[in-house]
């Protein structure tokens, strides 16, 4: 019976989609077992149902999200271009905040240390400063272009 | 025959429009999986229509000369296709901006002996001035 | 279509259909994702394409419907119709009917995302990881990125089931 450390190997190894086949079964095998810790009773359910060759009535919903409104922002630059980064202001607009808009950042996701997220609540900030330093970027590419013509 | 002609000139066309700098497009890609990096993709849309107005990649990473050494030289090989190019260099590092017009894309590499950072944007419309 | 059948046309007719969906979708990684799904779903319904004339009009065909499926989720274009999917790229008339390219999009569209899909092949017919590459004609890593985001959202799953039990 392998060690519990391995065991976790190997399920970081399987969420990481790295596992053979053979490594496969003998997580399923493992899971199979009924003396487990508690707080692996959700992995328990989950081999199960891999093992049974993932039943559709089986897999439960997914959590219900909670509907995002990020209200678009706007900015204004001061200072000059090179200072500007440093100087962008946020302004929020003045019009209601309650309405309902298209989240404007879906489809943005992080990757970080091998581990993905596109929870948008928890990488907004990342995003808006990427897509403030692209602004700044794009602006400077203009610059550029208008030299060559 | 004229068939064949016509699809073999639509792949050829339809190459060079998505060909979107091959080489740093490509690196981008194999690097998403690199555990030393940090990627991060921004999406930017219009708030009223939800179309998507410009799209922006960012790699990070530290440590790794090689992989800045990989990259520099895939800017140095696009050079010559390149609608706008702006270069700035000192003993400890290079910026590079390369620009590319229709569709508008946006490169610019900023490496120092042990630090790289790739931005990759495409801006698919101009943002509304409505600010 | 056998296995090895599949995996021949997937790597012959991969170029043009990235040039379909690369003309519509205009980022490449959207397109090549728009042609991993067709290769995958097409796989999925290997059994069933003997009975088209040609099988590589219809990934044509297939393609050109994701892209388009692709556009008007992402609210670009709502005014698509199924119409749509069919003139363009679309082969003439001669090679396939509108009856039989309209019923095909509908069962392409019940099948399930390019993610679900790989892990079925996985865990369902229990395929390697590089023949599922060879398959969706895409690289190794692509195959355990596509595994691992799909299975961490199962997780998630069984972990808010656990939660509200």
């Amino acid at each position: 019976m392998k060690h519990r450390a391995d065991i976790k190997a190997l399920i970081n190894k399987f969420l990481d989609g790295r596992t053979t086949l053979a490594e496969e079964r003998e997580l399923y095998d493992y899971f199979a077992s009924d003396d487990l810790p508690r707080e692996w009773h959700d992995l328990k359910a989950m081999f199960a149902w891999y093992g049974d060759g993932m039943p559709e009535d089986r897999l439960p919903k997914p959590a219900p999200q909670p509907r995002r409104s990020h209200r678009a922002k706007w900015w204004i630059a001061t200072g000059s271009i090179a200072a500007a980064i440093a100087l962008m202001v946020w302004l929020v607009p003045e019009r209601s905040a309650d309405v309902d808009i298209v989240d404007i950042y879906e489809g943005s996701y992080v990757i970080e240390g091998g581990v993905y997220c596109d929870n948008l609540d928890d990488i907004e900030d990342d995003i808006e400063t990427l897509l403030m330093r692209a602004d700044e970027m794009e602006r400077h590419a203009d610059s550029l272009l208008a030299l060559a013509d | 025959m004229k068939r064949l002609l016509i699809i073999v000139a639509m792949v050829a066309i339809a190459a060079i429009e998505c060909q979107a700098q091959e080489r740093i497009d490509e690196l981008l890609n194999r690097e998403l999986n690199g555990g030393t990096t940090v990627y991060r993709m921004a999406v930017k849309r219009d708030a009223e229509s939800g179309e998507i107005i410009k799209r922006v990649r960012e790699l990070r990473s530290t440590g790794n000369r090689a992989l800045s050494k990989e990259f520099l030289e895939a800017f140095d090989a696009e050079r010559e296709s390149a609608d706008g190019w702006e270069e700035n260099r000192n003993s400890n590092a290079r910026q590079i901006t390369a620009v590319w017009t229709n569709p508008k894309r946006i490169y610019t590499i900023i490496a120092t002996g042990s630090t790289l950072a790739v931005y990759a944007q495409t801006i698919y419309r101009e943002e509304r001035d409505d600010k | 279509m056998n296995n090895h059948e599949f995996e021949i046309f997937a790597r012959e007719c991969r170029d043009e259909l990235l040039a379909i969906a690369c003309r519509l979708l205009r980022h490449r990684d959207d397109a090549e994702d728009a042609v991993q799904e067709t290769l995958l779903k097409l796989y999925a319904m290997r059994h069933d394409l003997a009975k088209y004339h040609s099988v590589e009009a219809l990934a044509k065909v297939v393609v050109r419907h994701i892209s388009l499926n692709y556009l008007r989720s992402q609210r670009r274009h709502p005014t698509l119709t199924l119409r749509d999917d069919y003139e363009g790229d679309a082969p003439p008339d001669s090679e396939l009917k509108e009856e039989a390219i309209k019923s095909l999009l509908r069962a392409i569209d019940l099948l399930p995302s390019k993610q679900q899909m790989i892990l079925r092949l996985r865990h369902i017919e229990e395929m390697e990881t590089d023949d599922i590459a060879r398959i969706a004609n895409m690289s190794i890593d692509a195959v355990y990125q596509n595994l691992s985001r799909a299975r961490r959202a199962i997780l998630q799953r069984f972990k808010h089931n656990n939660d509200e039990a």
